[in-house]
């Protein structure tokens, strides 16, 4: 279990998170949503360890990240970055290798376990085939892939038993794909969190995130304003508070979560009448 | 340690290399070292026998391995031979040949660090700051010629480029961090104040004006044993600390929030690499002179043969910067005999158009 407990943040003396609660559990995706600069990358890295809390603490089963060190921290917790942040001359197996960075002594070399390692985490993502070639040959999707494997062999330890809890934090690593590499992307993210991870991904994409979010975090200006599984969270409410945005929510007619979709404002009154008619009459 | 534990410990190597993958280049570009490595002695074995009184390589070797112990050759050379190559020869190569390394593996641990192509001693400003130490530490030298030791020169190098690098680090700093731009523009600018500084100490000088010109070219007519010997202690230690950070090194090329978030102590070591290669650029300018585009070709080719891991580059890039070098210094001590070309016009004649080259190429080319 994750437990982020009042948690306020500042950066360059501009306070970024105002006393922010929520908490994870293994197995489960929680989706950071919210405006641009509402504060999601900077939750991200307070718990990815990057950025120190002024106040409050992060908590990950008994021990509160506070106490652990640098290494330590990063053995159990690991971020998925953009792609774009790759550099593109490595080979994909590389790039996954480079996650044991936190198990190998600062100035040592990779271990035979360290190659087993990424080459189960390549297996586990579907990224073997391509482990040779170079990051700079792959599409966006696979270079995706690639990262999340790194994350995967960074949060194994074959020395500590599987109960003890490890974090996947996702920042928009789906933003620049296009749709079927987004999904795919997502479905492996949700496999592997079944598997026993906790994902706490930030998203901008509301809808992407109802269809496979347990639940949403919505922040607003540093601030959270609720935390509950999409249906409760992606409300007309809550998103005009939060964006500032006329928003119709529906139903995925399949999965049954909600879906979002906005209405210009000028637009509204009328076309907004028309909709909800419409739909009555259907019923 | 029991002789057991020692063959399992060896058979546990053993295992351990063989099972690297193909997909990590790390373990597969040995062969590369080891060609370069003899490309380098053979380069120096035929580049001390040539000058104004030619020695033949197999002699060269014949006289070098009279030398050791427990072998009897028998000398059929020239007593004067022996001579040339141990008193003026081998020092200059030698001289050479840890100037192209120390700043050929400078050159590659800068572009790491600051994650750009262009980066080297030069363009952030670091040799200009050592040759300001070196000519300040000559002048001292040259009023108080008794007073004032040769370990002055590199130390005036070493005080000059660290502050410089420092300076630079300080106004290219934004917050917490040190974007990339921000660094070169600083670099730039302090290198060009360095410079200007330079020249007017060289103005003031008079009479010894040629020869700290000659020195600030690269020249190296009056290369011994002691140059050597002091150079050698600055390129090693900091060699070894580069490559220490090698692997580090790697994950800087990524950015240093991820670096950051694998466990690494970014500004620790981001420190102990700015030192270790400002050590070996100091130590090359202070007796060598200026040398450009070393530190900025070989990096390149040498990433271009074994791929991005400085854990590979930083030796193959080593080897590459001593072979480079030795070869630009003898074409500079040939071509206009028994006159010589400065070195550093040697290096940039070759080295411009590359330069050229990647401008044109950067746009759409993977460095790192």
């Amino acid at each position: 279990m994750l437990a982020i407990e009042h948690i306020s943040a500042s950066y360059h003396q501009h306070t970024v998170l105002r006393d922010v609660s929520l908490s994870a559990r293994a197995g489960e995706i929680v989706g950071v949503i919210g405006p641009n600069g509402a504060g999601k990358s900077s939750l991200l890295r307070v718990i990815g360890g990057t950025l120190a809390p002024v106040s409050g603490r992060v908590r990950l089963g008994n021990v509160a990240l506070a106490h652990l060190s640098a290494v330590e921290r990063a053995q159990k917790i690991a971020v998925v970055p953009q792609s774009a942040r790759l550099p593109k001359a490595f080979t994909a197996g590389e790039v996954v290798l480079m996650g044991r960075t936190p198990h190998l002594p600062l100035f040592g070399a990779e271990r035979a376990r360290d190659y087993a390692i990424a080459h189960a985490a390549m297996t586990r993502t579907a990224t073997l085939s391509f482990a040779e070639r170079l990051v700079g040959e792959l599409s966006g999707g696979e270079q995706q892939r690639v990262l999340i494997a790194r994350a995967l062999a960074q949060v194994t330890d074959p020395a500590i038993s599987s109960g003890e809890p490890r974090v996947l934090l996702l920042d928009e690593a789906t933003a620049h794909l296009d749709l079927k590499h987004q999904m795919a992307i997502w479905e492996l993210v949700r496999q592997l969190a079944r598997s026993g991870l906790i994902v706490i991904a930030a998203l901008h994409d509301v809808n992407l995130a109802a269809q496979y979010a347990d639940r949403l975090a919505l922040l607003h200006e540093g601030e959270l304003l609720v935390c509950a599984e999409p249906a409760r969270v992606l409300t007309r409410k809550w998103l005009r508070r939060a964006y500032d945005v006329s928003a119709i929510v529906s139903a995925h007619p399949l999965y049954h979560t909600p879906m979002v979709a906005l209405v210009a404002e000028e637009r509204t009154a009328t076309d907004e009448k028309d909709w909800t008619q419409t739909n009555t009459d259907k019923r | 340690m029991s002789v057991r534990d020692r063959v399992t410990l060896a058979r546990v190597h053993r295992t351990e290399r063989a099972a690297a993958p193909a997909w990590a280049r790390y373990h597969r570009s040995s062969a590369w070292l080891a060609a370069t490595a003899l490309g380098v002695i053979v380069i120096a074995t035929v580049s001390v026998g040539i000058g104004s009184v030619y020695i033949p390589p197999l002699t060269t070797l014949r006289i070098l391995l009279a030398r050791l112990p427990l072998l009897s050759i028998h000398a059929d050379w020239p007593s004067t031979f022996g001579t040339i190559l141990f008193e003026i020869r081998l020092p200059r190569v030698a001289l050479v040949a840890l100037t192209g390394a120390a700043l050929a593996s400078s050159g590659t641990a800068y572009q790491g660090l600051f994650r750009n192509p262009l980066a080297d001693p030069y363009l952030i400003g670091v040799a200009a700051g050592a040759g300001l130490g070196a000519i300040s530490a000559m002048t001292l030298r040259m009023a108080h010629p008794t007073d004032v030791a040769l370990w002055a020169v590199p130390l005036g190098a070493f005080a000059g480029a660290l502050v410089t690098v420092s300076l630079v680090y300080a106004l290219a700093r934004v917050g917490s961090s040190t974007p990339t731009t921000t660094l070169l523009l600083a670099g730039v600018a302090v290198g060009a104040f360095a410079a200007a500084m330079t020249t007017f100490i060289l103005l003031r000088m008079g009479q010894q004006i040629m020869y700290v010109m000659a020195f600030l070219l690269g020249g190296y007519s009056s290369a011994g044993w002691d140059a050597v010997l002091a150079i050698a202690p600055f390129t090693v230690i900091g060699f070894a600390l580069m490559y220490l950070c090698a692997r580090p090194l790697n994950l800087f090329l990524f950015d240093e929030e991820q670096a950051r978030q694998l466990g690494i102590p970014v500004e620790r070591v981001k420190l102990m690499i700015v030192v270790a290669a400002t050590l070996t650029t100091a130590a090359a300018v202070a007796f060598s002179g200026l040398i450009g585009f070393v530190g900025l070709i070989v990096p390149h080719a040498a990433r271009f043969v074994v791929g991005p891991d400085h854990r590979r580059l930083l030796p193959l890039a080593a080897l590459g910067g001593a072979g480079f070098l030795m070869l630009a210094d003898l074409i500079a001590r040939t071509v206009i005999a028994p006159e010589e070309l400065p070195l550093g016009v040697v290096t940039a004649f070759a080295g411009a158009p590359f330069f050229i080259y990647l401008l044109r190429r950067a746009k759409n080319a993977a460095f790192f």
